[in-house]
């Protein structure tokens, strides 16, 4: 049982199970993401992160508690916990490859109601220039990096209160990576969007976070604030190459 | 039933003696079959058969290459109509028009698998159940001679029935009234035989091995370097080929073809039967024609008395049971008849792998269930259900033998389960003999071989006593 | 060459087109917000039609069936309220297909989705021979068709029938192209179709979103059948025959295409008269002969139909 280390929770996961088919795959987690906090996961291939963070959303079989503000989400199905607040940038980018950028941003904001949602689509064109030039074409047509790109603004076109981010920096340039995720510590810091990261890039995703936990095989081994574990020898082995 | 009767390692004696007892349920099912049914039910079997070879064909595409192909009544029409035309035109025996048939069906096969393959999944049915539908109607076509071949709108007949030569009288059954039918059950038994044995064989080569790897990943086998649209169509033209063979053994089985016998309705219940049979299952489809022939039959026969609408004696009713059980096997037993037989044979029979250095993975002994065993009450529950079976048969037979003949013979074969019980009790008495079982065990043992032996003789001397009516 | 007569046949052969087309559209709905294909779509379109003609024809056991006698209404409805009837029935009908049938397959192999259709194929077409019969019946046409009910444009006849038909499946593909690519219900049923797992993460609630596909292509399928009763008589298979054209032509616009399910409605209704009309050795039985091959030479040419947009596949 992680203590409650936050005065303020985002998300709390209690005793969470997930399994595909007889295969258990995590085995009771337990782990909190503060009110506009950012959260990390650390884990090897294979370790469960990306089931995880499917599990929150409903996407498996799954047991245990998981609580979105004050809320219990775990019996909710998938479409309606999006439309809690949550939105998922899966493993694999979760593009509409037949629908053009445009309508795959459209589709993002599937669930708002509001009048800002074109305000919203220039805003991410302007962020990300690249999507506004060839926001006519088909989203399968773009590059891995630019589909990455549309993955992230699609999963933020909702106006979302809690960002699960599973290797935003996957098949991602250097640069691009560092700007990403300079972009998500501003959108946390403006807007107090609070944020789950699963990442392999362990260095760039500590510095953003404020608390981070390692899995292996299903379980959480170890957790601490993200100084704490910059610091923690064997994390140091194991994700920071050092 | 909760523990197998029988635990044996792959490839033991044991393991061989109780395969040789399935081959012989299996021998004497056929043998059986011509002595115990009536002509026309004979003639019933024929049809089953035929549906046989032609699911099988259906299943190479669909089962084992994993093309939605299912538009196989065509083949089977222009394998019927060339032999047809060659036997009657032009006094052909059946035996040469064979390899013609082959030919064509082959050829038809990459004529239409060529561009069909090209599209996948969805698309290749829509495709290929347009070309089930429009055959009929092609061969009404009066122009190029096609009309005077086919007999147009008519159909064309075969005026010479099969019968059989004067050295073959001796097969089981061919002899006074079922001779001609049950003649061409042991010619269709041969065709079927031979089929089957070409069919596994093609599927352990190599190009069949590439046939099941598309199945199982397209993109991965291209990658393998399995050439797609080779393969692909020179499997979907040998299924064609066996197509239009099961189209060959209708025209001699029936001695009459006709447009309306291969329209689209015809290709459906070719999906029926490997839906039901097994999808990708050799067996399956085998008992898919079966099933499809019986469980048509049985419809029909029971609309009649139920007063349910019927047109040429083909009830509506048929077509609804069939929907329904198409779906009701989709929704709960998608493996279809033979994953339930392998599950029910599982609990009769264990058979345990062998490791690499040829020992059973794990001791044959460990499954010996001891005092606390409870196969020797099996094995009398085995023992009594046959023959309580085979007498319902019996009445159900002969208080109305139109509702019920096929179903009946059906319930009247599971006395075939009788040498099992005679052998698990035997096992059983063996054991107590070695002290591995308590003695309250030897009762219901000895019972249950001694009523396991009497089915088992009564099997023998029925037969026996069919040879001597017969001769 | 007689250019009246060759009009006259253009006009003829634009009411079956329109027939195919609106059956196809039916199937390019349902492939385009689930990418499904319901084969018993014909089927359960008859199978409204005998509902409007029931309707119709108000309480006569006779012709409506005993067992359903008792649920017919004691005023015989007028032809437009009777055809609002039965496409009501035909997306509640297409409603509960989807949530018991296809639904509960969760996905499953496409050969599974095949049976399933099929297999209620069978049993809806057995099921009104068994209340219906199979004799054929008239069933009346919503526009005028006496003698005498037609324009005359270049000395060629063109039937109100023809022009009715078409005015209203032309406002329906509006409509439906309108809904398509204009609405968040025409997006949220793309994103279904191509992928119902990341529609989900958009927030759409896909099991839904499915059914309302099916209901909107039953409901048109149900218009379709009560269109073309008049001319094919109502009879259980009556869209067996039309499905088979239907089927060619969204193969040959693209199954994903309305705008593709009309012109190979065009395709297939012109071809089918013309060339008999004119290639010699081409008789009327063979009349479908070329639509198929037609079919056969784009689907080599462009895999996904004339107007179809290819697949992407994702390595
Ligand atoms: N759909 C599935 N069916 C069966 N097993 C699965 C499935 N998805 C994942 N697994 C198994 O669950 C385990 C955890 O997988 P998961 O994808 O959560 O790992 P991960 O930590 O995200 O790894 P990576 O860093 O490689 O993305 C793995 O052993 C994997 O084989
Ligand atoms: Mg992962």
């Amino acid at each position: 049982m992680v203590d409650d280390v936050f005065d303020e929770v985002g998300l709390k996961v209690e005793n969470l199970h997930a399994s595909y088919g007889a295969v258990e795959v995590l085995r009771g987690l337990d782990f909190e993401v503060a009110s506009k906090g950012v959260s990390v996961i650390l884990g090897a291939n294979g370790a469960g992160k990306t089931t995880t963070l499917r599990a929150i959303c409903n996407m498996c079989s799954t047991s245990g508690s998981v609580v979105l503000g004050e809320e219990d989400i775990s019996r909710a199905g998938t479409a309606d916990i999006v439309r809690k607040g949550v939105a998922h940038v899966p493993q694999g980018r979760g593009t509409f490859p037949e629908l053009s950028v445009l309508d795959n941003l459209m589709i993002g904001a599937y669930t708002r109601k509001d009048k800002e949602v074109k305000d919203d689509v220039d805003r991410w064109f302007e962020i990300f220039p690249r999507l506004s030039e060839r926001s006519d074409q088909l989203a399968g047509s773009l590059s891995g990096g630019e589909q990455q790109m549309l993955a992230v603004a699609r999963a933020l076109m909702c106006r979302p209160r809690l960002l699960l981010l599973d290797e935003p920096s996957l098949g991602l340039a250097p640069l691009i990576i560092e700007d990403l995720f300079e972009r998500f510590t501003t959108l946390n810091k403006e807007t107090g969007l609070t944020m789950l990261v699963v990442e392999q890039n362990a260095n760039l995703a500590l510095d953003m976070a404020d608390y981070g936990y390692v899995i292996e095989s299903g379980e959480i081994t170890l957790h601490g604030s993200a100084d704490k574990l910059k610091n923690d020898p064997a994390v140091q082995e194991a994700y920071l190459g050092a | 039933m909760s523990e197998p009767l029988v635990v044996v390692a792959k490839d033991s004696a044991e393991h061989k003696r109780w395969k040789y007892v399935q081959w012989l349920y299996l021998a004497g099912f056929l043998v059986l079959a011509p002595l115990v049914l009536e002509p026309f039910e004979i003639g019933k079997m024929n049809r089953a058969l035929i549906m046989s070879v032609a699911i099988l064909a259906v299943n190479l595409v669909v089962g084992f290459n994993g093309m939605l192909a299912l538009g196989h009544s065509a083949f089977m029409g222009i394998g019927a109509f060339v032999t047809a035309s060659m036997v009657q035109d032009e006094n052909w025996d059946y035996w040469q028009v064979l390899p013609v048939v082959l030919i064509v069906g082959f050829i038809m096969g990459v004529v239409i698998g060529l561009p069909a393959l090209r599209v996948k999944g969805l698309y290749l049915a829509l495709v290929t159940i347009a070309q089930a539908a429009v055959f009929p109607t092609l061969v009404n076509i009066d122009e190029l001679g096609i009309a005077a071949r086919t007999g147009g709108p008519n159909g064309k007949g075969v005026s010479e029935e099969v019968i059989a030569p004067g050295y073959l009288e001796w097969l089981p059954g061919v002899d006074g009234a079922r001779g001609g039918s049950a003649y061409r059950y042991w010619i269709i038994i041969l065709m079927l035989g031979i089929t089957l044995l070409v069919i596994t064989n093609y599927l352990r080569s190599r190009p069949g091995r590439a046939v099941l790897a598309i199945r199982d990943n397209e993109a991965g086998a291209a990658v393998y370097g399995v050439n797609l649209p080779i393969v692909k169509t020179m499997n979907f033209a040998i299924s064609a080929s066996l197509g239009s063979l099961a189209g060959l053994m209708w025209c001699l089985d029936k001695g009459f073809v006709a447009g309306q016998d291969f329209t689209f309705l015809l290709a459906i219940d070719l999906i029926i039967g490997l839906v039901l049979g097994g999808v990708g299952t050799i067996q399956g489809s085998i008992v898919g024609g079966l099933f499809v022939v019986w469980v048509n039959d049985l419809t029909k026969r029971i609309s009649i008395p139920l007063g349910l609408y019927t047109l040429n004696g083909d009830g509506p009713l048929a077509k609804a049971i069939f929907g329904l059980i198409l779906i009701l096997f989709t929704f709960f037993a998608p493996g279809g008849i033979v994953s339930l037989a392998r599950m029910v044979q599982s609990k009769l029979i264990k058979v345990v792998p062998l490791t690499p250095a040829g020992d059973p993975i794990q001791p044959i002994s460990s499954f010996d269930p001891g005092m606390e065993s409870k196969r020797a009450d099996s094995a009398l529950k085995l023992a009594i259900v046959p023959p309580v079976l085979l007498a319902v048969g019996w009445l159900l037979m002969n208080v109305d033998s139109l509702i019920v003949g096929v179903f009946a013979f059906g319930l009247r074969m599971t006395i075939l389960l009788a040498p099992v019980a005679m052998l698990v009790g035997s096992n059983e008495l063996k054991a107590h003999a070695d002290g591995n079982r308590a003695d309250s065990v030897q009762g219901t043992a000895n019972m249950a071989r001694l009523l396991g032996a009497a089915g088992t003789l009564f099997v023998i001397v029925y037969a026996l006593q069919r040879f001597v009516v017969n001769y | 060459m007689d250019y009246v007569l060759l009009l006259q046949r253009i006009f003829d052969a634009l009411f079956n087109s329109a027939i195919y087309s609106s059956l196809a559209l039916a199937l390019v709905i349902i492939f385009r917000s689930t990418g499904l294909l319901n084969f018993a779509q014909g089927e359960m379109a008859t199978f409204t039609a005998y509902i409007a003609f029931v309707l119709l024809s108000g309480p006569q056991p006779r012709l409506t069936g005993g067992g359903l006698a008792g649920l017919i209404p004691g005023v015989p409805f007028s032809i437009p309220l009777a055809i609002a009837g039965a496409v009501i029935c035909g997306m509640l009908v297409g409603a509960a297909t989807e949530r018991a049938l296809i639904r509960p397959l969760g996905g499953a192999s496409d050969l599974a989705l095949v049976n399933i259709t099929i297999g209620l194929l069978l049993a809806t077409n057995s099921l009104m021979a068994q209340w219906w019969g199979t004799g054929p019946r008239f069933f009346p046409s919503i526009f005028p068709t006496g003698a005498g009910q037609h324009f005359m444009i270049l000395g060629a006849r063109l039937r109100y029938s023809t022009v009715g038909v078409w005015a209203i499946l032309l406002s329906v593909l509006v409509l439906l192209v309108l809904l398509l690519r204009h609405t968040r219900a025409g997006l949220a049923f793309r994103a279904v179709s191509i992928s119902p797992s990341n529609a989900e993460l958009v927030g759409v609630r896909v099991g839904p979103t499915l059914m309302y596909g099916w209901a909107l292509a039953s409901g048109f399928g149900a218009l379709a059948a009560c269109l073309s009763a008049n001319s094919v008589l109502l009879e259980p298979s009556m869209m067996l025959r039309v499905l088979v054209y239907a089927f060619a032509a969204a193969t040959l616009g693209g199954l994903d295409s309305p705008k593709g399910a009309l012109v190979g409605g065009l395709i297939i209704g012109l071809s089918q008269t013309l060339i008999p009309a004119y290639v010699p050795f081409i008789g009327f039985e063979l009349s479908v002969l070329p639509a198929l091959v037609a079919m056969v030479v784009i689907l080599l040419i462009r895999p996904a139909g004339l107007f179809g947009t290819k697949r992407i596949e994702r390595v």
